[in-house]
């Protein structure tokens, strides 16, 4: 247990260090929370949407989390391969599976930074109008969020091991998916078959969760069944990256593809 | 006889892969085709061949990285396929090249953090990682970042990383490949080093005369099958009774390879190219007329660089594998 512990720990600050010796990881936790929730302000400042506000913080404080997740789920995947620690990593005692939760368990705290710069800016951008009404509910969100999206992630990342071009699968996910999750815009306004794929997402149900938070109306069962399907979602991903995780290591030894060519 | 510490028998290794960019037709590259050997405990075996001959390929699976296509490979007595957890304890290996550590941390990091990975307690860890980094003389640099480290200096603290958990089998892939003389050296002193620890090491690289120093049996791999095991000193013998004609000129010796080829006192004509300067060497049973040959073939040409020297370790393998170098 002790050596899990240390895993885990080592692991987080490892990943931490080489993380933030990055220029790219600093512009996506910092600068992209300015940039999406000033673009947000400016959509919904002259509509007539009750909860604009919500919008505001959590465009801003999410998207930096799901862009910091999703870096961390292929982004890191690539440097490792281009670093050639992949091999050392599947060859030790550990599990890649241990490893990978904690990595993305380092860029869920670093994210939280995002949040923060969010919520400050937004008290800045948005003055008197700016209020979460549920103070408690929206930590508990919040904690909900970053559990049910890292282990969405963690699958990612597993997938991911599979393929040499995960920079490219990367950008190719990382946009759609902020507008498909909810995270700037209402699900509601989607097409029906974005809806559908914005069930699978524990983004959608997370931000959800978030979003009500900011309603000064008593929280309502609704809001229990969107954390409930959040915190479901967590567990359901989290479910199938350990289910399939031996055969994907398997199928990773198979291959032989954890290494650039 | 005890154990084998590794037993492979007839290990096949294919990589499917395609050809052509519309029409992409499927293709299957043979890296191993049925080799089987042993490795007993305390040596230090070595593998040489040409590059894509299957040496990394068989390094990967035997380090549990990679999975065979059929045959069987075992470790310390568990087959690498399916008892592959209980091997990674007991190995470790270096796949050669500067890849393998984190570069914005430094050697002491790196270290601790694979101590982690192999789930040693927090006070082994730390005394090992200074241990082995004073063994690979790092220890006065142990909290510089490794991007500033030199490429030797890499190399041995890959070595420090691969002892991390004492293995007991140890995978060496070219060690020593792209070093200055000097680190070589400083690295072959370490091989040896490790092997008076009692820890069994397999060892591949392109340069024989090191092999021939630190190897007690090397086997020859070609297009993925052993062509011979033995140990240097047998190796040698393939090539008793000859002499080796080596000469050096800026240009070309395709044309007087080509001639040597055909005359009957030849036994094996390799090439190689530095730059714009190419090298023939000729395994002959007869030097003088080797020389005649060259000088026929060659008119006007310096042969001041024209060199008659015994056969060596090198000269057995390029004719073992048939002229490649």
């Amino acid at each position: 247990m002790r050596a899990t512990t240390n895993v885990i720990r080592s692991t987080i600050q490892v990943h931490m260090k080489n993380t933030l010796a990055r220029p790219m990881f600093q512009i996506v936790l910092v600068f992209q929370p300015f940039v999406i929730a000033t673009t947000t302000y400016m959509v919904y400042r002259d509509a007539n949407v009750d909860d604009f506000v919500a919008f505001v913080v959590l465009g801003g404080g999410l998207s930096g989390i799901w862009s910091a997740m999703t870096f961390s789920s292929l982004g890191d995947i690539n440097r490792e391969r281009w670093f050639g620690t992949l091999n050392p990593m599947l060859a030790s005692p550990t599990s890649l599976l241990l490893v990978f939760a904690a990595k993305i368990t380092a860029n869920a705290l670093l994210s939280l930074l995002s949040m923060g710069i969010a919520i400050v800016y937004s008290l800045i951008l948005l003055g008197s109008n700016f209020a979460i009404a549920h103070g408690l509910a929206f930590v508990g969100a919040l904690g909900l969020f970053l559990f049910s999206t890292s282990a969405f992630a963690l699958c990612l990342s597993l997938v991911f091991l599979l393929s040499r071009t995960t920079q490219v699968m990367q950008n190719f996910i990382e946009a759609p998916l902020l507008v498909i999750g909810g995270m700037a815009f209402p699900v509601s306004i989607l097409p029906g078959w974005a809806q559908a794929i914005s069930a699978l997402l524990p983004i959608r149900w997370g931000s959800e969760t978030l979003r009500l938070t900011f309603d000064p109306a008593p929280l309502s069962t609704h809001w229990w069944t969107v954390a409930g399907l959040t915190l479901l979602s967590g567990v359901v991903y989290l479910g199938l990256a350990t289910f399939f995780f031996r055969r994907l290591e398997h199928r990773v030894r198979y291959l032989g593809n954890l290494e650039l060519a | 006889m005890s154990e084998p510490v590794v037993a492979v028998r007839d290990l096949f290794r294919e990589y499917k892969t395609t050809v052509g960019l519309l029409r992409r037709k499927p293709r299957i590259v043979n890296a191993l085709n049925g080799i089987s050997f042993d490795v007993q405990p305390g040596e230090i075996f070595g593998m040489v061949g040409p590059n894509g001959a299957g040496k990394t390929t068989l390094i990967k699976i035997l380090a549990t990285l990679l999975l065979p296509t059929s045959g069987t490979a075992q470790v310390l007595g568990y087959d690498v396929v399916h008892h592959e957890r209980r091997i990674r304890q007991h190995i470790n290996f270096i796949l050669g090249g500067e890849r393998g550590l984190y570069w914005r941390l430094s050697g002491y990091d790196n270290l601790r953090y694979f101590a982690d990975l192999y789930r040693l307690d927090r006070a082994t860890a730390e005394t090992r990682c200074k241990d082995l980094l004073t063994l690979v003389g790092l220890w006065d640099r142990h909290d510089e970042r490794v991007e500033g480290y030199s490429k030797g200096m890499k190399q041995r603290l890959h070595i420090a990383k691969a002892l991390i958990n004492e293995p007991r089998v140890l995978f060496l892939d070219e060690p020593t490949i792209g070093l200055d003389p000097l680190a070589a050296r400083m690295l072959r002193e370490l091989i040896s080093e490790i092997r008076s620890r009692g820890i069994t090491i397999f060892l591949t690289s392109h340069y024989m005369w090191e092999m021939e120093i630190l190897c007690d049996r090397l086997a020859v791999l070609c297009d993925g099958k052993i062509i011979t095991l033995d140990s240097p000193a047998n190796l040698k013998n393939h090539v008793n009774g000859l002499e080796v004609v080596e000469l050096q000129v800026l240009g070309t010796l395709d044309e007087v390879a080509d001639r040597l080829r055909a005359r009957p006192y030849i036994d094996t004509v390799s090439l190689s190219s530095s730059g714009h300067a190419q090298t023939i060497r000729v395994q002959t049973d007869d030097a003088q007329a080797t020389i005649s040959e060259i000088r026929q073939s060659l008119p006007g040409i310096d042969l001041s660089r024209l060199v008659v020297r015994p056969p060596n370790l090198e000269d057995a393998y390029i004719k073992l594998v048939g002229g490649e170098s």
